[in-house]
Formats: structure tokens, C-alpha cells, sequence
């Protein structure tokens, strides 16, 4: 069952689902991300971005463009601790 | 058992390996329960190598196909070593270093992830599983009924059972703020210091040094921050809004403002896509050498795949562990074929098949980019690094201003030397903005 290759490992994204999405139009990155769901789990795009960004040039020939929008959080923060800065302690330094 | 701890007396006198295991094995020996099983590791040493090194490979199921998945890059840039420790969900077992008597769980699978009877999944869709056509023909009440299943069954873990405090955040205001303590980012650090500035340095990792504490072939000690940098170790830079950055650590959230934001942040390691890229057992270079450096073996039988200095060092390493074995493969027509762990490797130009324990991949360097990009960075495609990159010129500076990037950021696969020079440069032009004798 291991004969899948995957572009994106946290979401759950075959190689296979992002070159079918490729031919049903979505010829750059951030249209592929909002149709098939690459890049949006819990490392926000570390792995799947460059896999991605090299199947889209493969298919169109065309160096790609832009990266998806790097958003915060750049890694995975906790809630509870962001919360926090509702209330801030005065500023040191 | 075929990933093991190795034992002093396996790895040749003398080697800067043998220099690093025994350092890393100096410490306390704990343990800690996974799945129901005593697992003994050394005090700090991350839990996802511990676990490596008493050949549990399967620490997750992925989150819709369940298919298994266990520690890929080995320094919080994947996934795969997600687990429950005590009552808290989704804690990166390579990042979280062992205390003794923790209580690690898998998640999202029955009755746990070496053996989840909901691995069904993956062979009931074998072309992956595409939500926009999953039995939309098939009447409401069905999608209705299968988007419910398909809930109930993703996912990363539940809730803890009760809510953690997290202490008031903290605001700091310095001149310069440098994130990533590898050998350009303390660099940069000093030479801002040196010109008089106020500089924060922080880094996710518990120790100074970056990737060189990966290196099993270089034992040498890291060039040190100046005694007046404030560092921030075990600090993650989480985002970036305007002048301020915010990190956590293990008390909560610091935010810091500053006029000047290097970002030395080197790179991830991107297994690329071949079959069976995510099985359990496939590992990158760098992961694979980081456990070496903790005495972890992550296969008796190793193949390596690509060309680049994280499978220059971990052959080379290889070499001085006896017993060991090592094969070559492209990285190009690879497959990887096992049931719930790697255990053949084809090669499908000629058609050659190893078996092995181990998959080593050197797969592309990319830059991580994602906080100068929310920094305000331009980012460009890298034909030559065959990944995204902040643009910036020659000194380090992108087009936002106060905004610098230095070390394998921006410049891919370079030496220590080379990294270390480089943010000394990208260092001394931001203290020369801070100082107001630059346009940027």
C-alpha cells in the first residue's frame, strides 16, 4: 500500500491528485493549494511547496511564479500562549 | 532489531563521531512509556531518537489515509513524530527532550499507530482520497452520512483534558534581533554587537550551533554569541508583524521589537517525490546523521539516495561504525516498498532492488523563507537551488527595509566558513542601517 507518492504528507496529498489539478487548470500554486488542500496542514508548506512548485514547472515549463502566502504562524504556537499577549507585561531592555 | 542504539565499542576510536556519541550518551539514563512500552533514553536527548534507537518507527497514521508515518527530518519541519505526551496533544517528539517517566500516545488510530485497523483507508482509495468528487454524485444523505465518517476519522488528536496556564507574554525592545543561532546567525549576532548595538539572538534548539550539532563528522565546538547578546535558546520564531516578532518558548510567548531582523534560518530538507516517500524508515540525510550523533543507528542496511553534504557525511560516518552497511541509489526512479516501514528500495532506471532498513535521502536544501516573507521580503523561484529564495542583494539586504537574510538562507549548501563569513557581512551592513548609513 506504500505505491502512492505523496506531495503533501500532512494533508494527505498524492502526486497523482496535484497533476490531475495541474491539467484541470490550476497552473499556479496557490489556486493548486486552494483545490487540493497541499500546504495547509501542520507544517504550513516546508515539504510539499518545493515538491509542488517543481510538478507545476514540470507540467507547464514555466519557472513558477510565487510561493503560497507564508502566514503566521511559521510554526505551530500554542493558542493559550498567544492568548497572552492580551495582556502584556511592560517592555524590558 | 534493526534501528539500535550503538554501543561505544562499534564506532572507531578517535572519530569525531565517536567524540559526539560519546558526549550525547554522557548524560542520565531515563525512560519513558510509548504505547504501553518502556523506551530508555538518555536525559534531553529528544524523544523521537530515543524512540529511533529502540526501533519504533511508527509513531503516527497520516490524517485522512492513515498511513503509517514516523520521524522524517527530525528537527520540527514535519509531521511524522507527532504524538500525545501526558495530556498534551500534537507535541513534536523531536523536539521534546526526554525527562523520564513522560507518557507518550499515538494519535488518530485504533488501538494504536503501528497497528491501526483504520489503515483500511488507504486501499479503499488508492489515487488519493479528492474531496471534491468523494461521493458528491451520489445523493446528499450520503455525502452528508461520508463527510461525517470522514470527520470523525481525521484529524490530529483531542484535546487536553485540562486547559494549561501560560505566563503573561513578554515584550523586549532591542536594536537588532537575529533569529537562527547557527554559524551566520552568530555572526551577525556579534558583529552587531561589536558596533554597540542591543541584539537579541534566538534559536528553536536548545544549543548554539545549528546544524554543525548534526555533523557526525566534524566534533569541533561552535563559535559563541558575545557575552552581551541576549540570547533566547528553545525560543521558535512563531511570526512577524510589523517592528515585532513574537517567539515561544517554554514559558510562553516573548515578543520583541527591534529596527533591524536578521534571518539566519538556514533550510529544510524536502524528501522529493518518489513512491513510498513517506514511509516510516525514510529518512533525510540530516536526520539521519543527527541521530548518529546521539548513537542512534537508524538501519544496519542503508540506502542512500542523492549527492550533497548531508549524504557525504552520513556515508562517511557510516563508514566508522562496524557492521554497517550502505548502498547507493538515485534519488531520481526510486520506490519504496514495504508494509509499515521501508524494507526494499527499487531503483526503476535498471531495475536493481536492496533491501534495507534505512531509506537516507538528500533531497533539495530549501530555504526557509517564511519568516522574511511575513517579514516583508520578496521571494523568487532559484532555478539554480530549485526551490523559493528571499531575493536580496549582495550584502544580505531584501527590499524591506530593516529586513536582512544571511547563511544557507540565502546562499543554499555553502561551507561553515563561507556561512560564517557571510553573516559577519550581512551583520555589518545592518549595523551600518541601525547606524543610518544606508538607504535601506
Amino acid at each position: 500500500m506504500s505505491e502512492k507518492t505523496m506531495a503533501c504528507r500532512c494533508e494527505d496529498v498524492t502526486l497523482d491528485e496535484i497533476e490531475r489539478a495541474i491539467a484541470d487548470g490550476h497552473d499556479d500554486l496557490e489556486s493548486l493549494k486552494r483545490y487540493t488542500g497541499f500546504g495547509t496542514g501542520w507544517c504550513q508548506g516546508r515539504q510539499c511547496v518545493t515538491v509542488c512548485a517543481l510538478a507545476l514547472a514540470a507540467k507547464t515549463g514555466e519557472a513558477p511564479r510565487a510561493p503560497i502566502t507564508p502566514r503566521p504562524p511559521a510554526q505551530p504556537a500554542h493558542l493559550g500562549a498567544l492568548a497572552s499577549l492580551a495582556k502584556r507585561a511592560p517592555e524590558e531592555g | 532489531m534493526t534501528a539500535r542504539r550503538l554501543a561505544a565499542s562499534e564506532i572507531a576510536k578517535g572519530t569525531a563521531l565517536a567524540r559526539r556519541v560519546a558526549a550525547a550518551t554522557s548524560a542520565a539514563g531515563v525512560s519513558f512509556e510509548h504505547d504501553g512500552e518502556r523506551v530508555r533514553a538518555f536525559e534531553g536527548e529528544p524523544l523521537a531518537i530515543a524512540l529511533l534507537a529502540a526501533d519504533r518507527l511508527v509513531l503516527s497514521r497520516s490524517p485522512k489515509l492513515h498511513r503509517p508515518r514516523g520521524a522524517t527530518c527530525l528537527r520540527g519541519h514535519c509531521e511524522g513524530c507527532l504524538v500525545r505526551v501526558d495530556d498534551e496533544p500534537n507535541v513534536m517528539a523531536c523536539r521534546a527532550l526526554a525527562r523520564g517517566g513522560e507518557s507518550l500516545r499515538s494519535q488518530n488510530a485504533f488501538p494504536n499507530a503501528a497497528l491501526d485497523v483504520f489503515s483500511v483507508t488507504d486501499w479503499f482509495f488508492p489515487r488519493g482520497m479528492d474531496h471534491h468528487h468523494l461521493f458528491v454524485g451520489a445523493g446528499r444523505a450520503v455525502n452528508e452520512t461520508m463527510q461525517y465518517f470522514a470527520r470523525k476519522m481525521s484529524g490530529l488528536g483531542t484535546l487536553p483534558e485540562a486547559p494549561r496556564a501560560f505566563a503573561e507574554a513578554r515584550r523586549l525592545r532591542v536594536d537588532a534581533l537575529v533569529v537562527g543561532a547557527g554559524a551566520s546567525g552568530v555572526a551577525a549576532a556579534n558583529a552587531l554587537c561589536r558596533k554597540g548595538f542591543d541584539v537579541a539572538l534566538a534559536d528553536v534548539s536548545p544549543r548554539v550551533g545549528g546544524s554543525r550539532l548534526d555533523d557526525p563528522t566534524d566534533a569541533g565546538e561552535p563559535d559563541a554569541p558575545d557575552a552581551r547578546v541576549r540570547l533566547r535558546l528553545g525560543a521558535a520564531a512563531v511570526a512577524c508583524f510589523d517592528d515585532s516578532t513574537l517567539l515561544e518558548d517554554a514559558e510562553g510567548v516573548l515578543e520583541v521589537r527591534a529596527r533591524v531582523r536578521v534571518f539566519a534560518t538556514g533550510t529544510h530538507d524536502v524528501v522529493g517525490a518518489f513512491a513510498g516517500n513517506d514511509l516510516p524508515g525514510v529518512l533525510t540525510a540530516r536526520a539521519f546523521c543527527r541521530a548518529l550523533c546521539h548513537g542512534a543507528l537508524a538501519g544496519e542496511r542503508v540506502v542512500v539516495a542523492g549527492e550533497g553534504p548531508w549524504s557525504r557525511r552520513a556515508r562517511e560516518a557510516l563508514a566508522q561504525v562496524a557492521g554497517a552497511r550502505c548502498e547507493a541509489a538515485s534519488p531520481a526512479s526510486l520506490a519504496a516498498l514495504g508494509s509499515r516501514r521501508v524494507e526494499r528500495v527499487v531503483t526503476s532506471a535498471d531495475g536493481s532492488e536492496a533491501r534495507c532498513d534505512a531509506l537516507v535521502v538528500e533531497g533539495t536544501a530549501a530555504a526557509s523563507y517564511e519568516l522574511a516573507g511575513q517579514a516583508g521580503a520578496a521571494l523568487r523561484w532559484s532555478e539554480a537551488r530549485a526551490c523559493f529564495e528571499p531575493a536580496c542583494d549582495d550584502d544580505g539586504a531584501t527590499d524591506a527595509p530593516g529586513v536582512f537574510v544571511c547563511g544557507s538562507l540565502r546562499l543554499g549548501g555553502a561551507s561553515l566558513e563561507a556561512r560564517a563569513a557571510d553573516g559577519a557581512r550581512v551583520g555589518a551592513r545592518a549595523a551600518e542601517h541601525l547606524a543610518g548609513g544606508s538607504a535601506r
